[in-house]
């Protein structure tokens, strides 16, 4: 660490010394420098000595480079390269091809987002189990049948799917917030109007409270499992995200949080606007810009921070699962959850085994142990909620 | 300007073979100047930056900005200039000496530091304007305001006015090294 911000400012010291911009305090610093050592001093005149003579002679080597050529034997190159790739995909695919007659066809590349999609079938989610809204007086209203109450000074309806808090015309005095929660069971998933607007997706396994009305500075909600947020702009009332300790804020914006208890690591994926997501107990934080994915460790208090397609995160919202070169392990943690099963590996080996694929979120997660199966490198048994898993 | 060259990257990561080649464009003569000092061979050297770029192009998804892109260059030439050593079957004393010179991080990282340097200065140079250069090219010299002044028949003031505009490109450009040893040294 100490080497790289030494050469940092001794390249910027050398560069202000040739512009002649050098400060006392700097021609000091440098002179140390180069008096230092000998290959310092040599390096110093190197670079500096005879700058004119250095770019003629730079220019002359340069002009004598074949450049052209070079690049004309690397382009070749690559149009060799590219078709015996095609080739030799071909045949790592044959051995994880997911074909599903009709449905979906997909191929393990470079590009897994160039996947085509042959069917029209229709998203449904299975179980009996329904969402449940709790009310801050403690009632339970399962969200399977229609509702329509009146609390305080907000309305809350449900059809379709779908919770929608409306502010009711006459609110004449701010009220003190109360605040409901929506649990999502496994295999289900929800979706929630709050009063300012903002929309959020629930996913299977999912807790969010919030407030029936906001008040205060802040909005702020509480989330355990994975949501999808579409916040409406306020820039004098920031959005907060609380995940585990972890505020997510956010001014406008859309983005996915993924934020399971079982798991260490908080996930957030912005698609549009900006977030900044900050640990209540290392108390650091970090800005993520569009396409870009924050991953929080709670273990280390590490942040990852890289680009990624949004879409692969965010497809469970239009009742896709999607999944890129992930192992079998992760698969079925996810399906999991939306399937309310339980896992068990007969071979450990196979829990490694990589898949790509974008299907339907299907009925019976029998159909997706099918597609998997035609790589006959898996098989799946299932009997009530369990499923077993052995190689081939 | 850095717009443009997220532009590019992007552009490049999505197989896009004109984005590569103005990165090519952009990068090849710090590079090919660098496996110079390495192997005092044009032959040699133009194949060994050839098949780095080749090898780039194959990692191309690892990229997302040119500082990242352009430390696995130098890596990477320096890596093949390493191997070239090693397999010339010439028994000689000189040759041992050698790797052990150029195999360490200090001559790596000073070759970096120069080569940079001579890009952005030549950079610096071919973008000014050709009052601006004359006087550039003087103060690399070594000659104070005054001396440049009445060496070409300018008034000092006019001198400072061109002095700021050519600080102002190396400032940018200063930026860039920094973020391709950060790169390096990780």
């Amino acid at each position: 660490m100490r080497q790289i911000k030494d050469n940092i400012s001794l390249a910027s010291l050398i560069a202000k010394y040739t512009r002649g911009a050098l400060s006392e305090k700097e021609s000091m610093e440098l002179e140390k420098w180069i008096a230092s050592s000998e290959s310092n001093n040599a390096l110093f005149n190197k670079l500096t000595g005879n700058t004119l003579s250095n770019i003629k002679h730079r220019k002359t080597i340069l002009e004598s480079a074949n450049k052209e050529m070079v690049w004309n034997k690397i382009e070749s190159s690559l149009r060799k390269k590219k078709r015996t790739r095609i080739i030799s995909v071909l045949q790592v695919a044959a051995s994880i091809l997911l074909i599903v007659g009709a449905f979906t066809l997909v191929l393990i590349n470079k590009n897994p987002y160039s996947i085509m999609e042959k069917t029209s079938g229709k998203v449904v989610i299975s179980k009996n189990l329904s969402p449940t809204l709790i009310t801050s007086d403690g009632k339970a209203f399962s969200l399977d049948k229609k509702i329509k109450l009146s609390h305080q000074n907000v309305s809350i309806l449900n059809n379709n799917k779908k919770l929608v808090y409306e502010k009711s015309t006459q609110a004449v005095k701010p009220v003190k917030a109360t605040y409901n929660t929506i649990i999502v069971p496994k295999g289900a998933d929800y979706k929630l109007q709050l009063a300012d607007g903002t929309e959020v997706w629930l996913n299977s396994d999912t807790k969010l409270k919030y407030p029936s009305s906001f008040q205060g500075k802040n909005r702020k909600v509480y989330l355990e499992g994975e949501a999808f947020f579409d916040v409406t702009k306020d820039k004098s009332h920031p959005f907060i995200v609380n995940v585990n300790d972890v505020n997510v804020k956010v001014l406008g914006t859309s983005f996915n949080v993924n934020g399971y208890k079982d798991a260490s690591e908080i996930t957030t994926t912005l698609v549009e606007g900006k977030v900044k997501v900050e640990s209540n107990v290392s108390k650091s934080s970090r800005i993520i810009l569009p396409n870009e994915q924050l991953v929080f460790n709670t273990k280390s208090g590490d942040y990852i921070k890289q680009k990624v397609d949004t879409r692969l995160y965010t497809a469970w919202r239009n009742g896709r699962f999607v999944f890129c070169e992930e192992s079998l392990e992760d698969i079925m943690r996810r399906l999991s959850r939306i399937y309310d099963i339980e896992v068990f590996y007969m071979h450990k080996e196979v829990k490694n085994l990589k898949f790509s694929g974008d299907l339907s979120r299907y009925k019976d997660i029998e159909k997706i142990f099918e597609m998997l199966e035609v790589t006959k490198k898996v098989k799946f048994s299932k009997k009530n909620n369990t499923v077993i898993i052995e190689s081939l | 300007m850095i717009f443009n060259k997220r532009n590019t990257i992007e552009r490049f990561r999505n197989g896009d073979h004109k984005a590569f080649r103005a990165l090519y464009d952009t990068h090849f003569d710090s590079l090919y100047l660098f496996g110079l000092k390495y192997i005092p061979s044009q032959d040699v050297v133009e194949d060994i930056v050839q098949e780095s770029f080749i090898k780039v192009w194959e990692r191309r998804d690892d990229f997302f900005d040119e500082p990242s892109f352009k430390s696995f260059l130098y890596k990477s030439i320096r890596n093949s200039c390493l191997n070239y050593f090693e397999h010339k079957k010439v028994k000689d004393k000189f040759i041992n000496y050698q790797k052990i010179i150029f195999g360490g991080e200090s001559f790596f990282n000073d070759s970096i530091i120069e080569e940079e340097l001579n890009q952005i200065i030549a950079n610096t140079l071919n973008e000014l304007p050709d009052a601006s250069r004359d006087i550039y090219m003087l103060y690399l010299n070594g000659l104070k305001n005054q001396e440049i002044a009445d060496d070409l028949g300018i008034s000092v003031n006019t001198v400072k006015t061109q002095k700021q505009r050519a600080n102002k490109f190396l400032r940018h450009r200063l930026i860039e090294i920094v973020s391709i040893l950060t790169c390096i040294l990780q």
